[in-house]
């Protein structure tokens, strides 16, 4: 990638979630027709954190997809490099899809009086965790890379048929906690300064964010591939 | 100063470390990189 693509990235992932932060905080005003009207700021970041954990599911589906045709087509390079970009998704995915719990059960008590309450939408992040961390688990099982490869691959493109099913489909046909939250965001019924901070800042910085991160940790794999195999 | 100061700040103060060792693992993992081309040669 040109030096600039980084440079503008890491720029952005710095400043934007500053800017976030700063329109949650003090640009926005409390969401009338709230229990606890401050307490939807935290939306700001939870929403965020649930589309890029979506987004994770996808990188990692499109990376498995490459190198079980690499493997294929016999190209070592290009398997062993696509393996790693599937496993830094699945592993971003797992931190992301908490993170969405963890402010998701914080909104969640403020307006609904309790952190958990088996809501659809709550129970679909919470098997959505558990395939990333299968995934990982089974990643750890197998010891040949190869082996380990191909299955996690198939697991990979497996697992995002079930996981975009729980994020965009069952929270919209079943009754849900969240069914004015989903129209809100998606149906455009958001108050403008929250839309102004969650398209212009919140969701693009914690893209950049992201990318960063997956460089990051699948140049970190290429050198543990380099050093441990 | 005034609590509102410091609900932006306290968030962007964490942001800023998060930051900062990424900033730092980016350059450990360049460093690593050369290295690992170093002993390739």
């Amino acid at each position: 990638m040109p030096r600039l693509f980084w440079i503008a990235i890491k720029t952005l992932a710095a400043v934007l979630p500053i800017l976030t932060a700063w329109g949650a905080l003090a640009y926005v005003k409390p969401a009338e027709g709230f229990l606890f009207p401050d307490g939807a700021r935290i939306v700001l970041f939870h929403v965020p954190c649930a589309w890029i954990a979506c987004l994770a599911y996808l990188v990692a589906a499109v990376y498995a997809i490459t190198a079980l045709r690499c493997m294929h087509s016999g190209a070592a390079e290009g398997w062993m490099h696509a393996d790693r970009g599937c496993a830094a998704a699945m592993e971003l995915g797992l931190l992301f899809s908490a993170l969405t719990t963890v402010t998701g059960s914080i909104f969640s008590r403020l307006q609904w009086g309790a952190f958990w309450s088996w809501d659809p939408r709550q129970t679909s992040i919470l098997v959505i965790m558990f395939l990333f961390a299968a995934y990982l688990v089974l990643r750890g099982a197998v010891a040949d890379r190869q082996t380990k490869a191909r299955l996690s691959s198939g697991y990979a493109i497996l697992a995002v048929v079930p996981g975009l099913f729980l994020i965009w489909v069952l929270p919209r046909i079943v009754p849900t906690l969240h069914g004015g939250a989903n129209q809100a965001v998606i149906g455009g019924g958001l108050d403008a300064q929250y839309r102004l901070v969650l398209y212009c800042f919140g969701l693009p910085g914690f893209v950049c964010v992201y990318v960063w991160l997956q460089h990051l940790r699948m140049r970190l794999m290429k050198l543990e591939d380099a050093y441990f195999l | 100063m005034s609590g509102g100061f410091w609900v932006v700040a306290v968030p962007v103060l964490v942001w800023v470390g998060v930051l900062a060792y990424l900033i730092m693992l980016d350059r450990k993992v360049s460093v690593l990189e050369t290295r690992a081309e170093v002993d390739d040669r």
